[in-house]
């Protein structure tokens, strides 16, 4: 769950006075749902994700959180473009924040293992970034992600750079994990998790988002909201020839505008 | 071997076959330019005779040690300036204006503070080598995407964690282009330095043959000098390459641009090492490196110090600890297929990299390694090593197995404190100075009580588990309450002894730098009596370790630098 009230930022501008970039935003995301966030480039997404992920304070208002319970971590960010760190095997990237987490070497390299299986990279265990494509380093960096457990999960343009086909495979990947839920742990029958999904790309919003929110230029403030009600779980090819999907891109190009 | 490989040794070799004829048949002067052939024999007589060698040990001497003493504070000093803005603010500025000194010009200053001394030959490669190596050092730091930060905070990385796992590895190719270029300056100047203060070398070599006009001399020192500084950058790479094995090579990162790539293949024998570095899990080498080199430096601080004795006890015991390692992984094997259980922690063996036969194999090999160079040290520095190498073998056999297992009584502390601090210390001390005072072993008890406090940590952590097996452990035979008390006795006691210590002048002053890990030590403690949870409990295990690890190597450091000092 996510609830923010008020909440806004502001930069102090180069010739003294002060730059409103963010809100005042009231929000409110519900347990296990999956929000876009779609709004043009410099409208504070960013920002608000690096907010949420404890990388920024606000400059004003407040906000709440869910967090994982066991280990109290922070809600994990999925930084734009590569995000793994490139003098760490595939393996401990993704058991990074398990072993920062003071989580036992025998259990995390369990959980490990099993997102690698997950996103189908058992085989570069050992492999260094350098020597994977780039869906490859971002399916490594959402492995990391998961492995953490976090009750939320931000992202923010995790798909940006990619060419048009390993983003759609990619979108595929993401809807897949998302739906089994929390297999890794006991709790078999937990809930999904929360997504706050940045992106400028509004197929890609409709292909995943439960809700998408528009956001204003700069200071960003959220303009139009609008429900994407496409059954789950989505194939996000096929939803393109649903005439609703042409109506839905239509209002939310219009709400751009 | 192709064509290709062959065409650069043509150049060179028309050269000095043109040299060769020209000199004979006397188009030049071969007062100035001696035929190539000349020069050879001159290079085997001086090899014969050993006035070579010794000159290019001489100066290699001096330029690793000044190397070494300038290059270790400057990677640190580097690294806190890339870190951390006052120390940036504060230091930058003295070093970038005293960068660009030619050093070669501070020799007149150094031989009128240290004298014709070979301090003063130390000190101008220490100068030299400094500056390039904390300016290329903290370039590195900064030149660091903060992206990589953020991740690790965000991944839940705090203090020290994002030193180690983001700023030091993401500098060190940096790091390293700097190490290498300074260990290349470093011999540019003390040769400079050597044609000043001609006191051997292969400097000294050359300026002596010039004063008698032995022309072949000059022509045969500045060939090794040559094939010294090709060698220096050689190694220094292969070097980089084995220890950055995440750098791409541009070939590699070419052919994985696409979308499907393959995981390549790496060269032999990078795969060999790295692979067996993880079987021999070296995180855990610190335990017995760091006594070891403690003893060492107190050793040398007292004046024994031998290289080839120092290399000979450290690869010796990071033998012995590489083939337990090993073989307590293969027996782990064994019960595992007999169980048929998960296998045990090595991960090469798990994944099918090695076999156990293999495994087997490569622990007797250590073992064979560590036990001929034990039973050389016996033989040359006497029966002391042997008792204290026997005492050591039966402690490690009688700390699981036997009827009373210290481990299992309750005495797993004591032992790990009399082992891995003063006998460790003190064995590697007689190894070069051949007595054992009294007071090397009260110099060990700091780094005994902390290297204790690690064991401790894990007990606390299995506290439960081990009261429902019935293992005794000091923790729960003293209670929750009072295995915390101890937990503050033996991390906070190192560094009350230590400073007990330096008050009574058995240490060193210089050896306050562990109090850097003093806060540190304190977070642990404040730690241990805050939770009685496995979870945080299992990061105190590790951080004990990581604090066991950092104490020892300032405590080190100090010594080292009393040592340097103390000249």
């Amino acid at each position: 769950m996510i609830h923010l009230s008020q909440l806004s930022k502001v930069f102090a501008s180069n010739n003294g006075g002060i730059l409103p970039a963010l809100g005042p935003l009231n929000l409110t995301i519900n347990a296990g749902e999956f929000v876009c966030l779609v709004g043009p480039s410099g409208c504070g997404k960013s920002t608000l994700l690096r907010i949420l992920a404890g990388l920024d304070s606000p400059s004003g208002g407040s906000f709440q959180i869910a967090k994982n319970a066991d280990r109290n971590v922070a809600p994990t960010l999925v930084f734009q473009g590569d995000s793994t760190f490139p003098w760490m095997t595939v393996f401990e990237n993704v058991g990074y924040g398990l072993r920062m987490q003071g989580v036992d070497s025998k259990d995390s390299d369990a959980i490990v293992e099993q997102m690698l299986r997950t996103v189908g990279l058992s085989q570069f265990a050992e492999s260094y970034p350098y020597q994977l494509s780039g869906g490859m380093k971002q399916r490594v960096a959402l492995a990391r992600a998961w492995a953490n457990d976090p009750a939320i999960l931000l992202m923010d343009e995790p798909f940006g750079a990619l060419d048009e086909q390993t983003r759609l495979s990619l979108q595929h990947e993401l809807l897949h994990i998302w739906e089994l839920g929390d297999t890794l742990k006991k709790n078999k029958d937990q809930a999904k998790k929360t997504v706050l999904f940045v992106t400028h790309s509004i197929d890609e919003a409709l292909a995943l988002g439960d809700r998408v929110l528009v956001m204003s230029q700069r200071p960003g403030l959220i303009r139009d909201e609008i429900s994407v009600p496409f059954a789950r779980p989505r194939d996000p090819i096929a939803l393109k020839r649903d005439p609703l999907y042409g109506e839905l891109a239509y209002r939310l190009w219009q709400a751009l505008k | 071997m192709s064509k290709e490989r062959l065409l650069p040794f043509i150049s060179p070799l028309i050269l000095l076959a043109i040299w060769e004829v020209l000199a004979r048949i006397g188009v030049i002067d071969i007062r100035f330019f001696p035929a190539p052939s000349e020069i050879f024999g001159t290079l085997i007589k001086i090899t014969q005779d050993g006035s070579l060698l010794e000159a290019t040990l001489t100066t290699l001497r001096r330029m690793l040690i000044g190397y070494v003493l300038a290059a270790i504070p400057a990677v640190l000093l580097g690294v806190l300036m890339g870190v951390n803005r006052f120390a940036r603010l504060l230091f930058a500025p003295l070093i970038n204006s005293l960068y660009p000194i030619p050093k070669i010009a501070l020799v007149p200053m150094v031989i009128l503070i240290f004298g014709i001394s070979e301090n003063a030959k130390y000190a101008v490669v220490i100068i030299s080598v400094f500056f390039l190596v904390a300016i290329n050092t903290m370039a590195g730091v900064l030149n660091l995407d903060p992206k990589y930060f953020d991740i690790a905070r965000n991944n839940g990385a705090r203090g020290w964690d994002l030193l180690w796992t983001v700023a030091l590895p993401g500098s060190l190719p940096n790091i390293l282009t700097g190490l290498n270029l300074g260990l290349g300056f470093a011999l540019t100047v003390i040769v400079g330095t050597e044609l000043l203060l001609p006191q051997g070398g292969l400097g000294a070599m050359i300026w002596k043959s010039y004063q008698i006009y032995d022309v072949p001399t000059i022509f045969a020192a500045l060939i090794v000098v040559a094939v010294l500084g090709w060698g220096i950058n050689v190694a220094m790479e292969e070097l980089e390459r084995q220890i950055i094995p995440w750098k791409a090579l541009p070939q590699a990162q070419a052919k994985n641009l696409s979308a499907n790539a393959k995981p390549v293949a790496e060269p032999r024998i990078r795969r060999f090492i790295r692979i067996w570095w993880m079987a021999a899990r070296p995180f855990s080498f610190t335990a017995s490196v760091t006594p070891v080199v403690l003893g060492s430096s107190i050793a040398a601080y007292d004046g024994f110090f031998n290289l080839g004795l120092f290399i000979l006890t450290l690869v010796g015991s990071v033998a012995i600890h590489a083939g337990t390692n090993l073989i307590n992984d293969y027996y782990d094997w064994k019960k595992g297929t007999d169980t048929a259980e998960s296998l045990g922690p090595n991960r090469p063996l798990k994944e099918g990299l090695i076999t156990p036969q293999q495994l087997f194999v490569a622990a007797l090999l250590t073992f064979a390694l560590g036990s001929a160079i034990g039973l050389y040290l016996v033989a040359t520095r006497g029966v002391f090593i042997l008792i204290i190498g026997v005492l050591s073998v039966l402690a490690g056999w009688f700390y699981t197995a036997g009827p009373f297992a210290f481990a299992y009584v309750g005495l797993g502390e004591v032992v790990v404190f009399i082992f891995m601090g003063p006998v460790m210390v003190l064995g590697s001390y007689y190894v070069m100075a051949q007595q054992w005072p009294w007071r090397v072993v009260w110099l060990a008890v700091p780094l005994g009580l902390i290297v204790a406090s690690i064991l401790h940590a894990n007990n606390m952590r299995d506290y439960p588990d081990d009261l429902a097996k019935g293992k005794r452990t000091l923790a729960n035979l003293l209670g929750r309450r009072a295995s915390k008390n101890e937990f503050l006795l033996l991390m906070g006691g190192g560094f009350v002894v230590l400073g007990g210590l330096v008050l009574l002048g058995i240490a060193p002053w210089l050896t306050l730098i562990t109090l850097f890990e003093l806060p540190n030590a304190i977070k642990l403690i404040r730690l241990g009596y805050a939770t009685e949870a496995p979870q945080p409990l299992n990061k105190l295990v590790r951080a004990s370790a990581a604090s066991h690890k950092r104490f020892g190597w300032l405590m080190i450091a100090g010594m080292i630098a009393a040592w340097v000092v103390r000249g």
